[in-house]
């Protein structure tokens, strides 16, 4: 005798689950890490075991708090303790990773309902709070940054070219330019991130560097300096396009790309810190559901116009 | 009408301003058996249970913008002792119209800034000035205004004078706590190569904040489970 399945809905499934999403940003994320680990040391090794330990106890500690399974097949905590790990500073003392991390998860991700739930990009916040309290170990890098060059309005040493191999100062995995334009490549085909919020988002910040340059240089220099300093594109691709933080709808998603690209830009001119990243995604993160809201109505009221026509 | 809602309507009643007499049964004794406990329970909700800072998000801007020392905390919470027992206390005496109450409120508000900061200054001079604008603000405190227009005009005086001490010991306990908390927090960040005066920042009281109001839901909806499970 047949059976009758009663199942919720959606029942046309695309083969992506939270599970296959978060191993492929595991994946290159962990391919960020040999390059500034052969160029550093493996101290930068130590950093992202120190992140990815303290998110996942945090987690499991969290869990047993609130009397929930403990899934560790899902794999986010880990995935946002890597993530903190790369905008850390290669010489970073443990502890900083590790305060980001349990920041990250007891108060952005647990307080929300965990995965899935949280309005804030966990790592984002995680570095953001290390950030406001300890800017001198955050920005602590061996070699001066071109990002913090341009920040004092002046031309860095290194020619463009020279920023694409990961061995500029900088974060652990912001530098290496060439894996990140592959990672998103990946992350784009295997449709793990949004292409619209990461073209937007590079676009509109390589706009605003082109009509309004930091530096006294041609606007395609300016453009070249701002789009491989700092932790723009990183963030273009691991933090901005986070589906849960992002909005839902395409026209929604373009939209908070391109303002977060400018938002960005606006910041690393008039701001306080040399890396501005996380503070733009968490500024865009509070707007996200506005923007959605705001795609809806109109599409809603477009659809009303059209109807009343016919 | 059940028993136990007709119960608690009249317990209600009792402390309302002409609610005595149709819900005061009983002799004598058992009235001030009723009352004395009835205040309690006014002082305690003011105190942990409705604490009108981390439950009601009253009065946040002295909480958040300037309790990030003892001192700040030390007058904050003396000026809201003086301003708020005679403001609520009037508030509930005097018979205003209902449309000039709140403009009332704050003139009341007002005039007892004047011997509250007197005091403040007399007892705690150098955090009092270091205060600035804050101190000012309390003229505006939602905490007082909200109770001295609406809850005094209905209670008697009895109610008013504990629910008045109920919120300002409320209001003392959250801002002592979290000044605490952020004078770690800033000598923490400071011993570990970070900035000084961290705790000073909003983003801190805001967390503490919510991290106090997370803790007193938990605690009022493991009561509810309690009581729930009594009856």
């Amino acid at each position: 005798m047949q059976q009758l399945m009663i199942q919720k809905p959606p029942f046309l499934r695309s083969g992506q689950t939270v599970s296959t999403m978060m191993k492929d940003m595991l994946l290159t994320l962990v391919l960020l890490l040999p390059l500034p680990a052969v160029h550093y040391g493996t101290h930068v090794l130590w950093v992202a075991a120190a992140a990815v330990a303290a998110c996942f106890v945090s987690e499991t500690a969290a869990c047993m708090i609130a009397k929930r399974q403990v899934d560790i097949s899902e794999l986010s905590s880990v995935v946002t303790g890597l993530t903190i790990a790369m905008l850390m500073p290669p010489s970073a003392p443990l502890w900083l990773p590790i305060v980001a991390g349990a920041f990250a998860v007891f108060a952005v991700r647990v307080p929300f309902g965990f995965t899935g739930n949280n309005p804030f990009h966990p790592a984002a916040a995680g570095v953001a709070f290390v950030t406001v309290f300890w800017p001198q170990r955050v920005f602590a890098f061996s070699e001066t940054s071109a990002a913090s060059v341009l920040k004092e309005g002046l031309k860095p040493n290194q020619i463009p070219s020279e920023m694409l191999w990961g061995t500029e100062g900088g974060a652990i995995g912001t530098t290496a330019v060439l894996v990140i334009a592959a990672c998103a490549v990946y992350l784009i085909v295997k449709k793990t991130v949004s292409w619209r919020i990461t073209v937007c988002f590079v676009a509109a910040a390589g706009l605003t560097a082109l009509l309004f340059p930091r530096i006294m240089v041609t606007p395609l220099t300016s453009l070249k300096y701002e789009l491989l300093s700092g932790s723009l594109l990183f963030c273009s691709v691991f933090l901005i396009t986070d589906p849960v933080t992002s909005p839902r709808t395409h026209v929604g998603k373009a939209l908070y790309g391109a303002l977060a690209g400018v938002l960005i830009m606006l910041m690393r001119r008039y701001g306080a810190f040399e890396q501005a990243a996380c503070f733009a995604v968490l500024l865009m993160n509070a707007v996200s559901p506005v923007i959605d809201s705001f795609v809806i109505a109109v599409t809603a009221r477009r659809e009303a116009r059209r109807n009343e026509r016919q | 009408m059940s028993g136990s809602k007709k119960k608690a309507k009249a317990q209600s009643q009792l402390m309302e301003k002409g609610g005595r007499r149709s819900s005061a049964r009983g002799s004598k004794k058992t009235l001030q058996k009723r009352l004395m406990k009835e205040s309690a329970g006014i002082f305690l909700n003011g105190l942990v249970f409705r604490n009108p800072v981390a439950i009601g998000a009253l009065g946040l801007f002295p909480v958040v913008g300037a309790g990030y020392t003892m001192q700040n905390a030390a007058v904050l919470s003396l000026m809201m002792l003086v301003m708020m027992l005679p403001v609520c206390l009037l508030s509930g005496w005097v018979k205003i119209p209902v449309w000039i109450r709140p403009a009332a409120a704050l003139a009341l508000s007002g005039g007892m800034y004047l011997p509250a900061a007197a005091l403040a200054k007399w007892l705690m001079p150098q955090a009092f000035s270091a205060l600035g604008i804050y101190t000012v603000l309390m003229i505006g405190n939602s905490i007082i205004l909200s109770r001295a227009n609406d809850y005094a005009p209905s209670h008697i005086t009895l109610a008013v004078l504990m629910d008045s001490l109920g919120c300002t010991a409320g209001f003392s306990a959250v801002i002592f706590l979290v000044a605490a908390l952020r004078q770690i927090w800033s000598n923490v960040v400071a011993e570990t190569g970070g900035i000084y005066h961290a705790g000073a920042y909003p983003l801190v009281g805001f967390l503490l904040l919510g991290m106090i109001a997370a803790l007193i839901q938990h605690a009022n909806a493991k009561r509810a489970a309690a009581e729930r499970r009594a009856k």
